[in-house]
């Protein structure tokens, strides 16, 4: 009785049955309470389903280009090559841009010099490259001049053929192909940025 | 760092919700006793206008690129593919998508504060110091003649974040890699604004291609000057714990439970990740210590690397949104249409054509010019006199967006930003009084709408079939000429209020 009678404040701070049984109460009244709450706060996931999720691809895929049969890729992907008198692969990287501090007051240059680098790796027999057989173009669809750092070179599987071609960009898109017989056998698009 | 506030968000939906029923039961209480359902005409047709709400989206990620048109992202000119094909599959392209200006700093500044371009932001900043005079201006604007540090009374989406109780993180790639260069701990700023300030505080570096232009809270005395605030803004990948300070997370670690999720976050790629640099200066994410390649090819190793991590968070599953969008588009921007009086200023005569780079349709949304210049666009690449940075494009991928959708409705950074500004029921201060900032406040401008938010049952949807809602048919029309499954044609004075209308965008 006396636990009774000493209401509901105390029964939280005394003893005995009473303090069980208001404990008991509001631990009831919690678990409904939070049974409620589950209910109403699940998760989208669980009341709406998973959202499916794009996987990155596993390797990079790269595309075998031969003779009549070109590939588009952008600047930094490798084509692999299947020329008959030799299989290999092909990159090109850049442009490294010689971009100036930028100056107060002024806005970003529309051009600026840059380099592209090719690197052709033979794994047989052997490939030619020729930096005349290479065409930088921009978007206007002008050619843009270029110098190579060598004349020519043979890939093979022991020795790859490296080519710093220097050119001005203008800023924007331009491409970068190389042909073999005068047929086209891999375009390299890339975005130069001057800012 | 727990971002429980949340709750504070929820526990203010749900009061929102019972005052609109109670209100809702009363008005049609009193209406129908009084017989006077039908009078309420003006009224009505004004209420149901703005009576679109914004699923319950609960976080959201941004992704902010560098410089790419929607043509060089979004056509395959660049063969990009996770970007241009398989994110699109997923969620929703918006193909109208605009920037606010030229070059890069000056579009951060507008979605963060929906302040104008100005003279020294759209030069990306050459000299690191505060805005002057920056004194109040028309339309939540200030007048910033020279500097592009703003005042403590320009306040940002972050201060709004903040004076809700709603979590927010900045995550800035490589930030305080070179001790010294920047400062981890203090918003990432590249030094003192005051007086001469810093000179040339853009540029990356082999070692830290953090770059100040493209981290948005370098830029607010609002947020660089509250230790709090700088204390959300972290480097992407943390920071171990040193003398004086604790250790930071990143963001892969906040994404491993909910409860540690921001409701906001902004993620800033480094200069190489975020498509900027065409030949990085340090590591592109490739795994390879040779390949530096930059642009789309390093955005979309990026993009590989922390979309599906995101997708998979429970928070992302529990109503989550992300948003990959550019600051600006950058040529080739031909295939919306060359303009037929093309800006004939350019100091290169070549541009001087009818058939250069130029188009006449660079801004959108009735994008003002703003206090400080009269050309947001700079009139860079020799386009016309009008405002704008141009189409870029943006991805939102959600349970509540269909995948494989596309959008024509145009939308700019302000129309961004007023998009956040709803979604997280900001609804007092700004420059409309509703909670808008800046142009941000402009009226009429449209958020997203039901032609984003097109799944409102949010049930979760298999991608769309590649290619099979025409986003990469570059070569075989103009995109305007590509069919969109969901083009809203709203157009007039009442445009922007009949997009919302319910139903408005099916």
């Amino acid at each position: 009785m006396s636990n009774r009678s000493t209401g509901r404040g105390r029964a939280l701070m005394g003893r005995g049955h009473g303090r069980r049984r208001t404990v008991s109460v509001l631990l009831a009244l919690a678990a409904l309470t939070g049974a409620a709450g589950c209910s109403e706060n699940q998760d989208d996931a669980s009341r709406l389903g998973q959202v499916p999720i794009p996987s990155a691809p596993a390797s990079p895929i790269v595309p075998t280009a031969s003779q009549g049969h070109a590939q588009l890729v952008a600047m930094g992907d490798a084509v692999a090559l299947d020329l008959g008198t030799g299989q290999g692969r092909i990159t090109a990287t850049g442009p490294d841009l010689d971009l100036p501090a930028p100056s107060p007051g002024s806005a970003p240059p529309e051009r600026s010099k840059g380099t592209i680098t090719v690197r052709l790796h033979a794994t047989a027999g052997s490939v030619d490259l020729d930096p005349a057989t290479f065409a930088l173009t921009d978007e206007l669809g002008h050619a843009v001049p270029f110098t190579a750092d060598r004349p020519s070179a043979t890939a093979n599987p022991a020795q790859d053929a490296v080519f710093t071609l220097s050119a001005v960009f203008d800023a924007g898109h331009s491409t970068l192909s190389w042909s073999s017989a005068g047929k086209p056998l891999a375009t390299w698009d890339f975005e130069v940025e001057l800012d | 760092m727990s971002f429980m506030k949340l709750r504070g968000i929820r526990q203010s939906r749900t009061s929102a919700r019972r005052l609109y029923r109670v209100a809702a039961l009363s008005s049609a209480g009193v209406l129908a006793a009084a017989g006077l359902m039908a009078s309420s005409g003006a009224d009505q047709a004004a209420a149901s206008a703005h009576s679109f709400h914004p699923p319950k989206i609960k976080h959201v990620w941004l992704f902010v690129l560098e410089n790419k048109s929607y043509e060089a992202s979004f056509t395959g000119l660049n063969q990009n593919s996770y970007l241009w094909k398989t994110l699109p599959q997923y969620g929703e392209l918006l193909r109208q998508y605009y920037g606010t200006g030229h070059y890069s700093l000056d579009n951060y500044i507008s979605l963060a504060s929906g302040q104008a371009p100005a003279p020294d932001t759209q030069a990306d900043c050459p000299q690191y110091k505060n805005v002057s005079p920056g004194t109040p201006a028309a339309d939540g604007q200030v007048h910033a003649t020279s500097g592009c540090v703003y005042p403590r009374s320009v306040q940002t989406l972050f201060n709004q974040l903040d004076q809700k109780q709603v979590g927010w993180k900045a995550y800035m790639q490589d930030m305080g890699n070179t001790p010294g260069r920047e400062n981890p701990y203090g918003c990432g700023i590249p030094g003192d604004p005051s007086g001469n300030g810093v000179p040339d505080p853009g540029g990356a570096t082999a070692q830290d291609q953090y770059v100040a232009k493209h981290n948005p809270t370098a830029w607010f005395h609002s947020v660089m000057d509250n230790p709090k605030d700088c204390a959300r803004v972290a480097p992407l990948n943390g920071l171990p714990a040193s003398a004086g300070h604790p250790a930071v997370s990143g963001l892969a670690q906040d994404l491993k439970s909910e409860k540690t999720t921001p409701a906001f976050s902004w993620i800033t790629p480094n200069n190489c990740s975020d498509a900027h640099d065409s030949t990085c200066k340090g590591d592109n994410g490739s795994g390879d210590p040779n390949n530096h390649q930059g642009g789309l090819y390093a955005s979309d190793l990026f993009l590989q690397k922390w979309i599906p991590q995101i997708m998979a968070s429970p928070a992302f599953q529990d109503g989550g949104l992300i948003d990959i969008t550019f600051d600006e588009a950058f040529p080739p921007y031909k295939l919306y249409g060359n303009s037929t009086g093309d800006y004939t200023g350019n100091s290169d005569p070549k541009l001087n054509t009818p058939t250069d780079t130029a188009q006449s349709v660079v801004a959108c949304c009735n994008e003002l010019p703003g206090p400080n210049t009269s050309q947001p666009g700079d009139q860079a690449f020799g386009q016309d006199t009008t405002p704008g940075g141009g189409i870029t494009g943006s991805v939102l991928i959600s349970r509540y967006i269909k995948p494989g959708t596309i959008s024509d409705q145009p939308y700019n950074h302000y129309s961004w930003l007023r998009s956040m500004e709803d979604l997280f029921h900001i609804t007092r201060g700004g420059a409309d009084g509703h909670g808008h900032l800046g142009y941000a406040g402009t009226p009429g401008l449209r958020p997203f709408g039901p032609d984003v938010y097109n799944n409102p049952s949010g049930r979760a949807m298999q991608p769309a079939a590649l290619g099979s809602n025409g986003v990469y048919s570059a070569t075989s029309g103009q995109p305007q000429d590509q069919p969109a499954e969901i083009a809203p044609d709203f157009t007039g004075a009442s445009a922007a209020q009949d997009s919302l209308k319910p139903g408005a965008g099916k």
